[in-house]
């Protein structure tokens, strides 16, 4: 049985945010009388994760995903509820507490901008009070699984986008946390930084057996790396289970895409209940397909119409998460 | 243990030292720039104002006098402003101490120990000063022990402008953006601490109010100290100094325990 690193129960969060009205009588207005709202950024979040897994938070942006980072890695204190982080209560952030975590923050850097990252790799091997022998192994490990060794002497703005994004990882780990938080750890990357960052936690992970709990915006990283989601729409998780049964929660349907040497009849009753995306020219269309249906309306459709080209894959995740995001009645619960 | 904080604290003074060397121009000015914008406008002021009067007295201040204070006052301002070098309040608006709140490292002792690798940087730029001003003969009188107990106070003052300028930068817990109260503090605690005009030029009873708070502890003092004047109390003076740092430290470290759960950690 594993134990169970992140325990929340109720966690909620308000903020307290002056609204202004537009305009300058809307700012003279609220130097005398701010209007005051309150609104919650997380409400009743229960949540249990454990050692070892690694959990993908879905949900667009201000869901409430990132203050829920923050109440966990104990950066803000819940405005009720309780949540136990490694057995610890985060906002009372224990110095223990502190060098068991890592937090991963795609928007900010959190290496010195002035100095070469080794350097600050150095400040940090200090404070996480890591004895010389394993800081040299580990920086030489992740400087090679990174591929990054020949810049650790360059002056951190030197670096590109991906460079400091792996140095920032670099330093987030050198301390081997027993829990990481990303939070967008690859935005702004070109694809082939982010596969390179995609597959070296899938290696790290493996390694170490890291809880990992991820953010991003890119499904890629989410399929490629979390067995595990929770969705979080308007502060609330509204789905938490495994990747697959995300997938499964629109039912079990294909995505079919078919090509034509000539446009078909787009009126045909065939293509009813099919929701078809038709492209410009017509002569190219995706549809939505019952698995159960799929053998039987393929073969329609193949004898009826001039196919040149017919492809099926499983309805991909990202279009799951917008439908659901438009449509958040279809989840369950 | 010990070692490990100490390890720490000499790390974090180490890099902060190597961030602010990091531009050479910028910082070869910040080592002798000051130097030459005391002798080209303050020196030369304070001359003009006693020329206009025909080198007759201030309130019974000799041009020498004046000159020799403000000499001093100078030194006394170069070592006990490194605080200038960080601004917490932004810090704290803009979501950058979020690192720290994560790090084993309390974000006071890093911005102190920043604040330190910033000291020793200028008290090199102090030696300077002290050089050129020696060279051109502005220092006459100077007794090295008037010289290292007025080092000594002027570090201690700047410990105190340091625990005001984290108290001043918790504030942005509620208030945000706290820019002009600490620049209208500052220019009141510069000018109340004869870091302009000397305090004997002030009227008598602004003078007695003036010495129920630290202001006069901030540059008069220890500008007297260097000019090894009898006037100075020096125990009490620095027993005070101890007492403001202290109740300034604690104040700050309660506000900090108070504010910190405002933190929104803006920006991710």
């Amino acid at each position: 049985m594993l134990g169970s690193v992140v325990n929340c129960c109720d966690l909620t969060k308000e903020y307290t945010t002056s609204r202004k009205e537009p305009g300058l009588g809307g700012t003279v207005k609220s130097l005398f009388s701010p209007q005051r709202i309150t609104h919650a950024a997380v409400r009743d979040f229960n949540l249990t994760i454990n050692t070892g897994e690694i959990v993908g938070l879905l949900g667009p942006n201000g869901a409430g995903k990132t203050t829920l980072i923050k109440m966990l890695t104990g950066i803000v204190p819940p405005t009720k509820g309780n949540a136990t982080v490694l057995g610890f209560e985060p906002f009372k952030r224990p110095r223990e507490f502190r060098k068991r975590i890592a937090l991963v923050m795609g928007q900010k850097t959190q290496l010195w901008w002035d100095i070469p990252a080794f350097d600050s790799f150095q400040l940090l091997q200090r404070y996480y009070e890591i004895p010389d022998t394993d800081f040299k192994r580990r920086v030489g490990d992740l400087g090679e699984m990174l591929g990054v060794t020949n810049l650790f002497h360059t002056h951190l703005r030197r670096l590109s986008l991906g460079e400091r994004m792996k140095m920032e990882l670099m330093a987030c780990l050198l301390h081997n946390p027993d829990l990481c938080f990303l939070d967008e750890p690859t935005i702004g990357l070109d694809i082939i930084a982010q596969k390179q960052i995609r597959d070296f936690f899938k290696e790290y992970q493996r390694n170490h057996r890291t809880t990992i709990i991820l953010t991003s915006h890119y499904m890629a990283d989410i399929e490629a790396l979390c067995p595990r989601i929770v969705l979080v729409l308007k502060g609330q998780k509204r789905f938490d289970g495994a990747i697959k049964d995300f997938e499964g929660v629109l039912g079990r349907e294909k995505f079919v895409s078919l090509a034509f040497s000539t446009p078909p009849d787009r009126e045909h009753g065939l293509w009813n209940d099919l929701n078809p995306q038709w492209d410009n020219s017509g002569l190219s269309v995706e549809l939505q397909i019952k698995e159960e249906q799929l053998r039987e309306i393929s073969i329609q459709i193949l004898s009826t119409f001039p196919v040149i080209d017919y492809s099926t894959e499983k309805l991909p995740i990202e279009r799951v998460l917008k439908t659901l995001l438009a449509n958040p009645h279809l989840l369950p619960g | 243990m010990v070692i490990a904080e100490i390890q720490k604290w000499r790390i974090t003074i180490s890099v902060s030292m190597s961030r602010f060397m990091a531009y050479k121009i910028d910082f070869f000015l910040t080592l002798l720039a000051p130097s030459l914008v005391f002798i080209l406008i303050n020196y030369n002021v304070w001359r003009s104002v006693y020329s206009f009067r025909n080198g007759a007295n201030i309130d019974g201040i000799s041009m020498d006098q004046m000159l020799h204070y403000q000499c001093w006052a100078f030194i006394v301002t170069l070592i006990v402003r490194s605080h200038r070098s960080w601004n917490l309040a932004e810090d704290i608006r803009l979501g950058r101490i979020t690192s720290f709140l994560l790090y084993p490292f309390e974000v006071w002792k890093f911005h102190a120990s920043e604040f330190l690798g910033f000291q020793i940087i200028q008290m090199a730029t102090v030696c300077i000063a002290l050089t050129i001003l020696r060279l051109l003969g502005l220092l006459p009188e100077l007794s090295l022990q008037a010289l290292l107990l007025g080092i000594l106070f002027s570090l201690l003052v700047s410990g105190l402008w340091f625990a005001l300028e984290f108290l001043f930068g918790v504030t942005a817990f509620w208030l945000e953006e706290t820019w002009v109260a600490r620049v209208v503090f500052q220019l009141f605690a510069v000018f109340l601490s004869g870091a302009f005009i000397p305090l004997e030029l002030f009227p008598p009873p602004l003078r007695d109010a003036l010495s129920y708070t630290p202001f006069p502890l901030m540059t008069s003092v220890p500008a007297n100290i260097f000019l090894n004047s009898p006037n100075v109390a020096l125990a009490s003076s620095f027993a005070s100094l101890a007492i403001w740092i202290i109740l300034v430290a604690l104040l700050a470290a309660f506000t900090w325990k108070r504010g910190v759960k405002h933190y929104t950690a803006a920006g991710i």
